[in-house]
């Protein structure tokens, strides 16, 4: 008599059912994609004629020697270094007060949570017309205030625009911050804060030595998701600036944009958004090496 | 001492408070009031900071037709295209949500509790096609896309918002149901359910929370969409309300008035869900992240 180990019948079967649909959806229109963008990047596609054919790398040298891609790939990283700090502080500041205990809190969070709802263009539109050279609010508020005397050029000074911007997406991602910090400081133990407190440490310092290292981790989350998210850059500088003034805020993804469908260089504009998709490989590999060390410090 | 201390302190909470609720608010106010100012009162500097007589004729241009007359833009026939382009919005973004649940609540299920080959090999190649940002993959799209004659219309962008939505949607559920007791599920195997059976009658409805929270982010985040719907979509019967809102505007320079008037009717549906149901959508913002 032979006794049979009971294995759960068609576990992988059901198993492979149920991602059947979904797999094929992101392989067809994710991993596909990604191979054929490589493959026109080598290529020559240009509609506006052009021998097709194999192009190897000269798609990518002619892009990396071009100064105004090597200026674009520069203001892509100010735009995600830039913002992501100023962000990461009003964040922290904003989930710091929204922490503490006052008479309409509740109100005040739902609040400060809505400029994250707003849909991008909307914001950008939103901004272009606070920032508008000649009406624009920010203008006449400062003007009122007597600090300025005449309606000043926000977008149309290279440096001064690429700034502009910055506050543009600060204030709509910011609350995106705020929750994720607000939500970890919830999780911090109100135990420890009373401990300190009967050690002689002061506010500062029970910050400084207690809400800032358990907000470590999920620091590093927002991190992540805010620098892929920073790197593609291009809805707010479509309706913001256009890249200019005088390619003053041209990103890498508008040179992708650019050369591919006004250009309509595919072969270019697939080469260069793939120099996206390869410095952001780079950057989530680093992250990925961070994270994994602060997991598991003792290795 | 302790006691002035202490005042001091609510002196600077107050002080953030009032400072953290005017920079939320004033954008939201600036884009409202603008929409609702009289076209003269918006070319002038400086600017009134609030109109001094509402003006609804936008509102009524957009919704029911009416003329508006400003010289150099066609004003009424942008503004019948975003009527239509709010349905469209409507209609790609709730489709997206239900079509992106389904596939994403299956296989998020599958990562969640089934043992298979190849399933960590699977998650990872998912979670990487995720990351890919839409101008690295929208060229490749815009030829395959030409190529199944689903270029300019709803289907083509359903097809790629649900591609998008997918693995969101499968990373989000399948934390949310490793939350739901093994028990249970194992009660209704007992009881005669098989493992699907056990999945629709007693895991699914226990996730509703977590379905409705997963279904609010896809949707506001293909409602708000613009990089795919600007270049996929280049004909007023399928483009979407964010796109037509950037074309309220002449060669020379833009409508204001409208644009705001328009960007405030695009930002109400997500803004309003938002507000609504801020709980379940926080909850799912950092369900997502405990686990990434």
């Amino acid at each position: 008599m032979t006794i049979r180990v009971h294995r759960e019948p068609g576990v992988e079967t059901l198993a492979w059912a149920l991602i059947a649909p979904a797999m094929t959806v992101v392989l067809g229109l994710g991993l596909y994609p990604l191979l054929y963008s490589l493959w026109i990047s080598v290529e020559r596609v240009d509609l506006l004629g052009g021998a097709p054919g194999f192009a190897g790398l000269a798609n990518y040298t002619l892009l990396l020697g071009d100064p105004l891609v090597l200026l674009a790939i520069w203001h892509t990283l100010y735009f995600t270094v830039v913002s992501i700090s100023v962000q990461s502080v009003l964040g922290l500041g904003i989930a710091l007060v929204l922490n503490e205990r006052f008479l309409g809190r509740g109100i005040l969070r739902a609040l400060v949570f809505l400029p994250w709802a707003m849909p991008t263009v909307a914001n950008a539109a939103l901004w272009s017309w606070i920032y508008h050279p000649s009406f624009g609010v920010l203008s006449t508020v400062l003007y009122k205030l007597g600090l300025v005397s005449a309606p000043v050029q926000w977008l149309a000074t290279p440096y001064l625009a690429m700034n502009m911007v910055i506050l543009a997406d600060t204030w709509k991602v910011t609350p995106f911050y705020a929750i994720m910090f607000l939500a970890a400081l919830q999780g911090i133990p109100e135990e420890l804060y009373e401990a300190a407190a009967i050690d002689g440490a002061g506010p500062f310092r029970r910050c400084l030595a207690i809400t800032l290292p358990l907000l470590a981790p999920m620091f590093l989350v927002v991190l992540v998701v805010r620098t892929m998210e920073a790197l593609r850059v291009f809805d707010v500088i479509y309706v913001l600036t256009g890249g200019g003034p005088g390619g003053g805020t041209t990103v890498l993804g508008w040179v992708a944009y650019l050369q591919a469908f006004q250009n309509l260089d595919f072969s270019v504009g697939a080469a260069a958004a793939n120099l996206m998709v390869i410095g952001s490989l780079i950057i989530a590999w680093c992250y990925a090496r961070v994270l994994r060390r602060s997991a598991f410090p003792e290795n | 001492m302790v006691g002035a201390r202490r005042g001091r302190a609510r002196i600077g909470l107050f002080i953030g408070v009032a400072t953290i609720l005017l920079w939320t608010l004033l954008p939201f106010y600036w884009m409202l009031a603008t929409s609702l100012a009289p076209q003269r009162s918006l070319i002038h500097f400086p600017i009134n900071l609030y109109p001094h007589n509402l003006d609804l004729s936008r509102f009524r241009v957009i919704f029911f037709g009416a003329g508006l007359d400003l010289p150099g833009i066609d004003v009424a026939g942008v503004a019948a295209e975003f009527r239509h382009g709010l349905v469209n919005s409507l209609l790609i973004a709730s489709t997206t949500s239900v079509i992106g649940l389904l596939l994403g609540g299956l296989a998020g299920y599958a990562f969640a509790r089934l043992r298979f080959r190849l399933r960590r090999p699977m998650l990872l190649l998912a979670i990487c096609i995720q990351m890919l940002p839409p101008i690295a993959t929208v060229i490749p799209l815009y030829f395959m896309l030409s190529h199944l004659g689903l270029l300019n219309s709803r289907p083509g962008l359903i097809v790629v918002y649900c591609a998008n939505s997918v693995v969101y949607v499968l990373w989000l559920m399948s934390t949310y149901y490793r939350s739901i007791p093994l028990e249970l599920e194992e009660a209704a195997r007992v009881d005669g359910c098989t493992r699907f059976g056990a999945l629709l009658r007693v895991v699914l409805p226990l996730a509703r929370p977590g379905l409705v929270a997963t279904g609010l982010l896809v949707f506001i985040t293909a409602w708000n969409e613009f990089t795919y719907a600007l270049i996929l979509v280049n004909d007023p019967v399928a483009k979407t309300a964010p796109v037509l809102l950037t074309e309220f505007s002449t060669q020379f320079q833009i409508d204001y008035g409208m644009t705001m008037t328009a960007a405030t009717l695009v930002a109400l549906p997500p803004v309003l869900l938002a507000f609504i149901f801020q709980r379940y959508i926080v909850r799912g913002l950092t369900a997502g992240a405990v686990k990434g």
